[in-house]
């Protein structure tokens, strides 16, 4: 940090961040939280290991957590370091642009209220992949929303660990490549740890410290921004926008989203991604496993909303104040994107340079955030490993004259694939390093909202829906969301591109979603129209009864 | 609600036929009829409007650009209203929603799937 921040200490405004961001202090003790972090982390995992060890405690950490522990959780797996760090940067550099990102991650979560959270537990076991099952037996079936599962997890934990690996070299001050790749690989060894060891009760817990700890942080740094101002929001705003450098710009639409029509459209197209995507988060799903009944999902999902829902207005104030206070030329010096805007507002609200107070505030930021990237990974790789292993490896991949996977074979194969599947991240992630972290996380959510939502929905909804609808739905989302991002100026033609020096685009937007989701819907609408196999009037009657009654749950 | 709305199933039939014949029969009685209705009465309408309100709330932004930054009060203008009207609705729909469940439906359900699990021992 100390590089990049070099050129800004000429700047009056910004001599004090400056200033204490060259002193390596409040560094050191950063490192210390970490390691404390790490050490409780895994003191959580050992306990939660030796508590069980059935195919119920590794998937769904024994079905018995209550709805504010598990609103809890699906907070800490909700609200990743791309939200507490990336958003309210988004919001001290673009102002009312930041807020609008936002608030697609809160409305969405009606969704999964409404539509899917009651009915996925009552109807499934472990994975999305089973709600499906409860109607169509077809391995195909299996096949292609395991698959699914297994993309969209991978693709949500390599964008959170290539954030990682920036994050925690900015934190820690070390710019260096090297710092990046060993944060990669180190973050990525913790998670397989948790997951091999300590399964989905381990995972929970963890999250449910993290969503504390970053309740607490943020609920902190809101009431010290609020205290500055006195209680004056209109203040706070006009002080934030004059420091922008943007002016009046800074509190109107259009200063991130607002460049052009493609470039509206865009945002369109990723609001859409947002607002549908959270339902088909396999990860997000699974966390309903860990309740015991659908009314306790239920209000599980009701407590995300409330936490989430003030999680940002918190967002909102602290972007703002990190924006007055901090000022947009220091954030940016410090990283581009903003990411550290939230813990240089910290060094600042404690009393800035070589204060203690801030010395502190900065480093327990630090480590908080720390906690959040530790404890999403943890989370997506616990979810792509149940759909490998419950549902391609056990079932989609076994012939019908083939001997049943037994549950203990079942979970060997669950643990290697979290060890396989967490290398195989380390690996995407140190070659994956130039993708920009935003563009990753919209990706999964694209890919969720297109493949696995229509499917879902379908399935729970409409009488007529057949297999072939299910594994039309499932790939007549996920390919177009694919080949659109390779053919779009993600990819090639673009100043930012992973491949730079070509161009092969075709497609404007960044963000597959406002084309792949409608044609997963209707991929999944022709497939069951046009299949010769007459729908089971037997088994959706089953899944109707079990869904909205909860007969049959487990 | 009453345990005896729901037929019961033929004895004599297999167990996988006799399983799918209990999920007809409960799927057809007026008790699942009614708890249907009344999760689909609310949820369906609930959900189409905060997707349009959301959908109508992001397309303004690239629709209408002159009308979100036409000044309210001191520095908040419309399209701050129409956000902090976002975190409002969503709250509320929430609050609607889980109402809806725990005093139409919860019992009514919870009935029905001891009754249905009695059938299909």
């Amino acid at each position: 940090m100390s590089g990049t921040l070099a050129p800004t200490a000429a700047a009056p405004e910004v001599t004090t961040v400056a200033a204490t961001a060259d002193t390596s202090g409040h560094h050191g003790l950063a490192v210390a939280l970490f390691a404390v972090v790490v050490l409780v982390t895994l003191v959580i995992t050992l306990w939660a290991g030796r508590r069980g060890q059935a195919a119920e405690d590794f998937y769904a950490g024994g079905r018995g957590f209550g709805p504010l522990q598990n609103g809890l959780a699906l907070c800490g797996d909700y609200l990743s370091a791309a939200s507490f760090l990336g958003v309210t940067g988004l919001i001290a550099l673009y102002g009312y642009d930041g807020v609008l990102y936002s608030i697609g991650f809160l409305v969405a979560w009606l969704l999964v209220l409404m539509l899917v959270a009651e009915l996925v537990r009552n109807t499934g076991r472990y994975t999305l992949a089973d709600v499906l099952a409860v109607r169509m037996r077809r391995r195909q079936v299996r096949a292609a929303t395991g698959a699914a599962s297994v993309v969209v997890s991978l693709l949500y934990l390599i964008a959170q660990m290539v954030g990682a690996g920036s994050l925690v070299a900015l934190l820690l001050g070390t710019g260096a490549g090297a710092a990046k790749a060993w944060t990669i690989v180190g973050v990525g060894t913790l998670m397989i740890v948790y997951v091999t060891v300590g399964g989905m009760r381990a995972t929970t817990w963890i999250q449910i410290v993290k969503a504390l700890l970053l309740l607490a942080g943020s609920v902190l740094l809101t009431v010290l921004v609020l205290a500055r101002f006195h209680g004056d929001v209109a203040e706070l705003m006009r002080s934030a926008a004059h420091r922008s450098g943007a002016g009046a710009a800074y509190l109107e639409p259009g200063l991130k989203y607002g460049g052009g029509p493609t470039s509206r459209i865009d945002f369109v197209s990723l609001g859409l991604a947002l607002v549908l995507g959270t339902a088909g988060l396999p990860h997000i799903l699974s966390r309903f496993y860990t309740v015991p009944t659908a009314r306790a999902a239920r209000r599980s999902t009701v407590w995300v909303i409330a936490l989430v829902g003030g999680f940002y207005l918190m967002a909102v104030v602290l972007g703002l104040g990190a924006g007055a206070l901090v000022g947009a030329p220091a954030i940016r010096a410090a990283n581009p994107a903003g990411n550290t805007a939230v813990p240089l507002l910290a060094l600042d609200l404690g009393g800035g340079a070589g204060s203690t107070a801030g010395v502190v505030l900065f480093a327990l930021i630090s480590a908080i955030a720390f906690a959040t990237i530790l404890a999403v990974v943890a989370g997506l790789t616990l979810a792509s490993s149940a759909a490998f292993a419950h549902d391609l490896y056990a079932r989609a991949w076994r012939r019908p004259d083939e001997r049943e996977v037994t549950e203990r074979q079942e979970l060997v194969a669950a643990r290697t694939a979290a060890v396989v599947i967490g290398a195989a991240a380390i690996v995407l992630s140190l070659f994956a390093q130039r993708l920009n972290v935003a563009f990753l996380v919209g990706l999964a959510f694209a890919v969720a909202a297109s493949a696995n939502l229509p499917t879902l929905l379908f399935n729970l909804f409409w009488r007529r829906f057949t297999s072939r609808g299910a594994v039309w739905s499932v790939y007549g989302g996920l390919v177009p969301a694919v080949v659109l991002v390779a053919f779009s100026p993600v990819v090639s033609g673009a100043p930012g591109s992973v491949l730079p020096g070509v161009d092969f685009h075709w497609f404007p937007l960044e963000n597959p979603g406002l084309v792949s989701i409608p044609l997963g819907f209707l991929a999944g609408w022709v497939g069951s129209l046009t299949s010769r196999e007459e729908p089971d009037p037997e088994a959706y009657a089953e899944l109707e009864v079990r869904s909205l009654t909860g007969a049959g749950a487990v | 609600m009453p345990p005896s709305v729901v037929a019961p199933a033929a004895p004599a039939a297999p167990a996988a036929v006799e399983a799918g014949q209990v999920y007809r029969s409960v799927q057809q009685s007026p008790a699942f009829q009614q708890i249907r209705r009344g999760y689909r009465g609310f949820a369906f309408p609930a959900t189409g409007l905060f997707l349009g309100w959301y959908l109508l709330y992001v397309c303004a932004q690239a629709a209408a650009p002159g009308l979100m930054r036409r000044q309210v009060a001191g520095p908040v203008n419309v399209a701050w209203v129409l956000g902090l009207l976002q975190f409002a609705s969503t709250f509320l729909l929430t609050w609607l929603y889980a109402r809806n469940a725990r005093t139409e439906r919860d019992r009514a359900a919870l009935g029905l799937r001891w009754d249905t699990q009695d059938q299909l021992r």
